[in-house]
Formats: structure tokens, sequence, C-alpha cells
């Protein structure tokens, strides 16, 4: 479980940059999406659980919003920070621009 | 067993259900699971959350500030990095708050699915235990006080039981005499703030009072011994009432309602439980026309024959003893468990009505009225004369009363009301059975004006409205311990052919 404040291992902040930090954000909202999708699975006849898969169907939809909320940040981090570092004569953070993802890129 | 989210809540969350048929070991284990995903997918969104703040300070370079960044760029090029920079930042937290509010929405998921399944914490804290056990031995030094001051003390603790046990009175005193603003918020802030105690002080004042006068109290203690006392002092004392044991019981009719009309619904059967509870505010007469002391009987056919029948009964409409038995000493009577006029009233209704012993019978009770219905159908006999159907009632204090086996019983109540504790249980206390459910909603912890409006008032907290309110929010939420009871009660309450019979019941000699 992850505290939100805790420092994330293999975690460059001053080498990675915001996208890194937005991916990770991602990454976390991916994960919180298949957990609420698991969780939905309750397996109780009762009336109070159809409502709940109902909510959490009904959450899982504006966690896919939230997601492309995110993903609209990361592009436009990559955006600035394209920008900055075209200006840039420092190359690691030329590159960290161009993969903003350390696990190889998420299409979005 | 998890606390609920912080108040106000939503209407919805304010309720608590105690006792009824709860979910198996099987689909508890599957309940809890689920809830702990969806805290686990809250704790992740937080997480996330936590990512996208944190991405202000890298906005430009890396570990860096936008001055630092800056200091890169061609001086044409800051202006532009600065402006995307901020709106970046804006973006970042814009998401942050998306997944912060999705993160409570899925803490409030699990938290519901806990509630629904009956995991939920409920246990006293410390402090309110310390308060409740300081309320009751204040409430017992008083009570004992008034008993040792002889009739006089006990007719006053009589006037206050009787009032407070009938809060349409408590409401008037409260909102009465003086100016109308001050005396509205000191009764609003001392209905919401003796909620909570209402239990302790009811039971310390029952107890001291029946310490002080123990061959009034017959021997028993608490509550019950109280009201024994206060109901030989509102029979005995002229100045509240008369000694009259009998009850007359007559049918009326449309003639004999304010307008001149019987209450609509007379020949249609109730759809839901609901809807049988909304009706008994017709037989209030400021409210329906109805004559004082009103009971209504209504028998339902079914397309198979079959018969069933629902009883609605009212609550106290004297604090003082009056000629009818829906008066404060039949309060007191009922919580003291002595013979009473309404239960005389109903069984004679009954028998007038020919109800024969396989045709279920529901009864359907507020205040007053629910005490009477809960010891009836708890009296010994009674379940082998009669075949109860089921049982409901709101804003009555029944926690003292055990009602049959196999009867589906359903008790609604709110701590603002006070009217419910008055034996001295709070709804949390009410026996638990696979049959007997209790639902309590906490009207001062709800988001919505009226329910908060409600929880400062003790006639609105005790209102027939505010409990089919309570009633269709438990169902709301699926609650499978509201549902069951709801769906055993009610298919007897509708039906092909229906007529209703309006008794009026009046105290005679005899």
């Amino acid at each position: 479980m992850n505290d939100g404040w805790s420092p994330v291992p293999g975690h460059d902040r001053w080498g990675a940059g915001p996208t890194s930090a937005l991916a990770e954000a991602v990454g976390l909202v991916e994960r919180a999406i298949d957990g609420l999708r698991a969780s939905g699975d309750v397996e109780w006849e009762a009336r109070a659980a159809a409502l709940y898969r109902a909510a959490v169907a009904e959450t899982l939809q504006a966690l896919v919003r939230d997601r492309e909320l995110l993903d609209a940040t990361v592009r436009q981090a990559r955006a600035c920070q394209a920008m900055s570092f075209g200006h840039s004569d420092r190359p690691e953070q030329a590159r960290s621009a161009a993969v903003p993802y350390p696990d190889g890129g998420r299409p979005w | 067993m998890v606390s609920p989210p912080d108040a106000p809540l939503a209407p919805v969350d304010t309720v608590t259900v105690y006792g009824g048929a709860g979910p198996s070991v099987v689909d508890l284990d599957s309940v809890r699971r689920a809830a702990a995903l969806a805290t686990r997918a809250a704790d992740d969104l937080r997480a996330a959350a936590v990512r996208c703040l944190g991405v202000s300070g890298d906005l430009v370079a890396p570990g860096a500030g936008p001055a630092e960044a800056t200091r890169w760029l061609p001086v044409e090029a800051v202006g532009e990095a600065m402006a995307r920079a901020r709106a970046l930042e804006a973006a970042a937290e814009e998401a942050a708050r998306c997944l912060v509010a999705s993160a409570d929405r899925c803490d409030l998921l699990g938290w519901r699915l806990l509630r629904a399944a009956g995991l939920y914490l409920e246990a006293e804290s410390t402090a309110q235990r310390v308060v409740g056990a300081l309320v009751t031995a204040g409430s017992f030094g008083a009570g004992a006080a008034f008993g040792g001051l002889g009739w006089a003390g006990l007719a006053g603790v009589g006037v206050v039981g009787g009032a407070g046990m009938a809060g349409h009175v408590v409401g008037g005193l409260l909102s009465g005499g003086a100016s109308r603003t001050v005396t509205g918020q000191l009764g609003a802030t001392a209905t919401r703030g003796l909620a909570p105690f209402s239990d302790e002080v009811l039971t310390g004042m029952g107890s001291g009072v029946a310490l002080a006068q123990p061959r009034l109290a017959q021997g028993r203690s608490g509550v019950a011994g109280g009201a024994g006392v206060l109901a030989h002092v509102a029979r005995e004392l002229p100045v509240l009432g008369n000694d009259d044991n009998g009850v007359r019981v007559t049918r009326i009719g449309a003639e004999d309602f304010a307008d001149g009309a019987v209450p609509a619904w007379s020949d249609s059967g109730a759809r839901s439980v609901q809807e049988a509870l909304s009706r008994i505010d017709s037989l209030y007469p400021e409210q329906g026309g109805a004559p004082a002391g009103t009971v209504a009987l209504q028998k339902v056919t079914g397309a198979d024959g079959a018969v069933s029948w629902t009883v609605l009964i009212p609550g106290t409409q004297s604090a003082l003893p009056a000629e009818h038995p829906w008066d404060g000493r039949t309060d007191v009577e009922l919580v003291a468990g002595q013979a009473d006029g309404a239960t005389a009233a109903v069984e004679r209704a009954l028998t007038d009505s020919g109800v024969g012993p396989a045709e279920p019978v529901t009864f359907v009770g507020h205040s007053l009225g629910g005490i009477a219905a809960a010891a009836l159908v708890s009296r010994a006999g009674f379940a082998e004369r009669y075949r109860v159907g089921g049982l409901i009632t709101a804003g009555s204090p029944t926690g003292q009363l055990t009602t049959p086996t196999g009867v589906p019983v359903l008790h609604l109540e709110t701590p603002e009301e006070i009217v419910s504790h008055a034996d001295g249980r709070s709804a949390s206390e009410n026996p638990r059975t696979r049959d007997r459910v209790t639902v309590v909603r906490s009207l001062g912890d709800s988001a919505s004006a009226a329910d908060r409006a409600a929880s400062g008032s003790v006639v609105q907290a005790h209102a027939v409205a505010t409990h089919v309110r309570t009633l269709d929010l438990a169902l709301g939420v699926g609650d499978p311990r509201v549902t069951d009871v709801a769906d055993r009660i009610s298919p007897q309450l509708d039906g092909e052919v229906v007529s209703t019979t309006f008794y009026r019941a009046e105290r005679s000699g005899g």
C-alpha cells in the first residue's frame, strides 16, 4: 500500500522530471482501476451488493476520465519540458524529456 | 470494523441497522475483500494525486523551480516557458483534485458495503460512556429528589415524563412562552445535545423515582419501576385525570371526521410498508381530522380469497390523562408494563372486526401506538389468538418487550426524537434477532437542511414523515436485513378487495 508520501523506489526526481512523476501517477491510477474493478466482483446476493456493483461501475467511469485528464497533463508536461530542453545544453535532461516513461512508454 | 465518513453525511449514510438476518460467513468474507480492494484503490489514487502535486516543483527543469530552469533559456523564450509552466501546474492540480475526489468516493463505497453487511463501528467512545454514566447518576439524583417530595414531586415528574414521551408537547413547551427565537434556539441546542444521552437521562430518572417510592414501583427498578410510580400517580391524582380503567370502543364514519370524509386510502391497500406507516398521520386529529383516540383496521382480501389485516395505531394525543387512552397516562402504563387503555381498545377493535385466528394481522404504530402494538403482540396468549403477520413501530420505546419468534418486526428510531429512548434503551440496545430489525437515523449528522432542522426539534424528529423517510433511505441502500423484513410484511398489506373500519376509543368507568 502506498501512502502517497513515501519515496518511490527507483525514482530519481532530478533525473526524471515532471513527466516521470506524472507517469507514476498514471501507473497508480491504472492499479486503482484494476483494484476497484476486482472489488466489483463481490459475491453477495443482497441488493446492496448489486447497488455496490453499479456504484463501482460508475466510479470506474469517473476514474477513466481521471486518467484521460492525467494523460492530457502528461502531454502538456512533455510539451513544456521539450520546449525547455529544446533550448537546453544539458543532454541528460533532453533524454529525460524524450523518454517520459522509464518502463518503455505508454500509449495515450 | 470501520468508522463512518466524517459528518456531515449524505442522508443515506446516516442510517444504521441493528438485528435481522445478516450475511453468511462466505458472503462476509467476500464483502470484506471487496471493501479492502476499494480502500486500496483509494490509497493508490491519493498517492497519484500527491505525484501530480509534486510536479509543480519540477515544471521546467527537474529539481529546479521556474527561475532556475529559465536560466537555460534564451530571454525571448522565458515568458512563454513560464506561461506553459503555470498552465501545467494548474492542470496537475486539477488532476490531483479529481483523483482525491475519486479516492473519497472509493472509500465511501467500501464503507457503505461494510455497513450494509452489518460491519461497522458501533461501540460508544470512552468519552461517551463517561458522560453517559455521569448523566445517569445526575438524573438518578433528580429522580430520587422528585420522588422524595411525595405526591407533589411525583406529579412534577409525571408532567415532565408524560411530556417527554409526548414529543408534540415537548416541542410546544420549548417554543412557547418567552421569545420564540431564544427558546427555539435553546430547544434545538438542548435536543441535539441531549439526544445521545437521553436513554441515560431516562434510566437515571426512572431509577431514582423507583428507589424513592419502592412500594409504588412494585419492586421494579429502572425506567419500568419509575414509570409504574408515575402511572399510579396519573390514576390517583384528580388533577391529572381519573381512575377509570374501562375503555369503550365505537365504530365511526365519515361524519365523525372533521372534513366529513374518511381518509382517501380507506378502500385501497398499502403498496409498501412506508405507505402503511405514512397513513397513520391521517389518524391524528390535527392532521387527518380524525376524532381523538381513533385507530384503523383495514381488511384486505387477496385474489385467492386469503384475508389479512392491517391495524394502524397513532401516538400520544394528550400529555396529561384524557378522556381517551391516547394520553400520557397510557404512555407510562405501557412503559411500566401495566394494564392500559390503548391495547384494550385495539383488542376490542380486533374482536369487533371479526379477525380470524388464521388471518395475519400487521400492526403499524407510531409513538404510543408503536409501544401499544409491541406490547400487544408480546403479551402472553395473544399470538395464540391472532396470527401476527408483522409489526412496524416508529418512534416507540420497545426495547424492553420481547416479540414472538418468526414475526417480522421493524423498529424506526432517531436519537433526536428522545421519545424512543423513553424506556432507557438506545436503538442499539433493542433486542436483535433474525426477525427483529431496528433502523436508526442520526438526523444531526445529515448534510440535508431538512434533516438538520429536524435534528433540533423533537416534534419534527418524531414526526411520522421523518420515520417514513428513514425507512425509504434504509430500503434504498438495499440493506438485506431491512429488505428482508419489509418483503415479508408488504404482501399482507394489499389485495383485491379492501375495506377499512375506524374505531374511536374513550375511557369509561368499569
